[in-house]
């Protein structure tokens, strides 16, 4: 069994999660702060990813950051390769599609911080910036955490959007999910059984993880 | 000391169900504590809000002293965390993933160095008589630690104002009389303005140099506990008389409400010397004052 693939989609996962929790967490305080102009249609956008086909979004991407696009030519210019057809089209696919994920989850949790306390932390002379990472940011975390464990599986078992933004080029772009698929294709269906259970293990398994050390994080 | 120089206009508009609220005062608070009165929805919270810089009001100033921490026809409003006001809040809004010294350091100047934060912070819980809770965190606090530990987190900022918001409503008679006797004794120590938001006329009469009665964001009565408390319906007269005498100047933003402070400060000796009289009413109340306010 190739383990290239599944090693590839472990990789994109971790880096895309990583992105997408950074990202996740300003866009969801952005969203939770009463002030923001037109919320809910900025929310409606950011949320969109969830429930738009991949092949739609997949194509806003393209023309987005494809070759021909202006921040396709800046990536080309800077670092001499493109992002469409490469590993960096794998993890800007699987960020985009679990981005979602992170915004809704971190949003709810940091409404659900209790106002008082950043105000208690703004009079005892913290600026808005150190009471978000002290006291909203600490307090929001399980919530968080869930958010980018939820991403990390939606990152690691991506399979349309990836399509589209990294193509399926084996030994470079070909994540497992995709892998899978190509077996199936081929007719290899004992393979692609065998990928489908280390899959699965792998996910259920780091799932089970995250969930254990989020409990712990309770506790 | 400096005194508090208030007078503030806060307009919100109504919501889902309610009708739209107005808080028009003005108000000096001299050093000492100033007990505010009133039913809820009078505006106290707002009043609190607006001092320490939480509610941006829509005219007027506020003025501690020499320093303009609002002044709406300057355009100033001094943020909230460089203001340095003590604010208790009714819920305590203790930071509940942190223990009892860090929520205590938190407020205290972060040029200090760590290891000294820390053991101010414990003198400080060891003067409240809850050195024990130093490394718990608030879930395990009763009701009263938890009043202590905030107590104690608001003075290690060493604030110029001290606010709060009914933060004993939720005790029992025993506990509000200790913890107002140890109110008293810091206020008095601190010779800092405070303003204390409470239902209680029993609170307010033991514990306050003056008080002020807010009913619909204005203020109707204002003086000594005894004349507001007690001759209420005379008092009241008298304001309106007062006010009625006083004429246009009375409007918000106009020069005339904030002080430089200095007739504040003999306002505060005043203050001083009352508040030791409010808290020996405490010891004849047969509640004797906490030893720990004698240690220092």
């Amino acid at each position: 069994m190739a383990w290239e693939p599944l090693a590839l989609s472990l990789r994109v996962a971790c880096i895309a999660t990583v992105l997408a929790v950074t990202l996740g967490v300003a866009l969801g305080a952005l969203l939770a702060w009463r002030r923001t102009p037109a919320r809910d249609l900025l929310d409606a956008i950011m949320t969109a990813p969830m429930v738009m086909p991949p092949t739609v979004l997949g194509y806003f991407m393209l023309v987005s950051i494809g070759r021909h696009s202006a921040i396709g030519r800046a990536w080309e210019s800077l670092f001499g390769t493109q992002i469409v057809f490469t590993v960096t089209g794998a993890v800007v696919a699987a960020t985009i599609g679990s981005l979602p994920l992170v915004i809704k989850a971190a949003r709810s949790a940091i409404e659900e911080v209790d106002p008082t306390l950043p105000a208690a932390a703004r009079t005892l002379g913290a600026g808005p910036v150190r009471a978000f990472f002290t006291v909203v940011l600490p307090l929001a975390s399980r919530g968080i955490i869930a958010g980018a464990m939820l991403a990390f599986a939606r990152a690691l078992g991506d399979f349309g959007l990836t399509l589209m933004l990294a193509g399926d080029i084996p030994g470079q772009t070909q994540t497992a999910s995709l892998y899978i698929y190509d077996l199936i294709q081929a007719n290899r269906e004992s393979a692609a059984a065998g990928m489908s259970l280390v899959f699965t293990s792998v996910a259920i398994g780091i799932l089970f993880v995250v969930n254990v050390l989020t409990r712990k994080h309770r506790g | 000391m400096a005194s508090l120089a208030i007078r503030v206009q806060v307009k919100r508009a109504g919501h889902d169900h309610g009708a739209s609220f107005e808080l028009d005062v003005a108000l000096e608070v001299p050093p000492g504590i100033t007990c505010v009165l009133g039913a809820s929805g009078a505006g106290k919270s707002t009043l609190l809000g607006a001092v320490a810089g939480l509610t941006r009001p829509d005219a007027g100033r506020i003025v501690l002293g020499d320093q303009t921490w609002f002044d709406a026809g300057k355009r100033i409003d001094v943020p909230v965390d460089r203001r340095r006001v003590a604010y208790v809040f009714q819920r305590l809004a203790l930071f509940p993933h942190l223990n009892a010294i860090h929520n205590v350091t938190y407020g205290m100047s972060r040029t200090t160095p760590r290891a000294e934060r820390h053991d101010q912070a414990i003198a400080l819980l060891e003067r409240m008589n809850v050195g024990h809770l130093a490394r718990r965190k608030p879930r395990t606090f009763s009701g009263g630690e938890a009043q202590r530990v905030a107590l104690a987190r608001a003075l290690a900022m060493h604030p110029r104002v001290i606010l709060l918001d009914e933060p004993f409503s939720a005790l029992d008679h025993e506990l509000r009389v200790q913890l107002a006797g140890l109110v008293r004794g810091l206020v008095d120590e601190l010779g800092v303005p405070m303003l204390h938001v409470t239902h209680s006329q029993g609170e307010a009469r033991a514990l306050a140099d003056r008080v002020v009665r807010i009913e619909r964001g204005r203020i109707t009565a204002e003086g000594t506990p005894a004349e507001v408390l007690d001759r209420p319906g005379e008092k009241v007269a008298r304001d309106a008389a007062r006010r009625a005498g006083a004429g246009a100047g009375d409007g918000p933003g106009d020069g005339g409400g904030p002080s430089d402070g200095s007739g504040g400060g003999g306002g505060g000796g005043g203050g001083g010397a009352r508040g030791k009289g409010r808290a020996a009413e405490l010891d004849i109340e047969g509640t004797p004052m906490p030893e720990i306010l004698r240690r220092r």
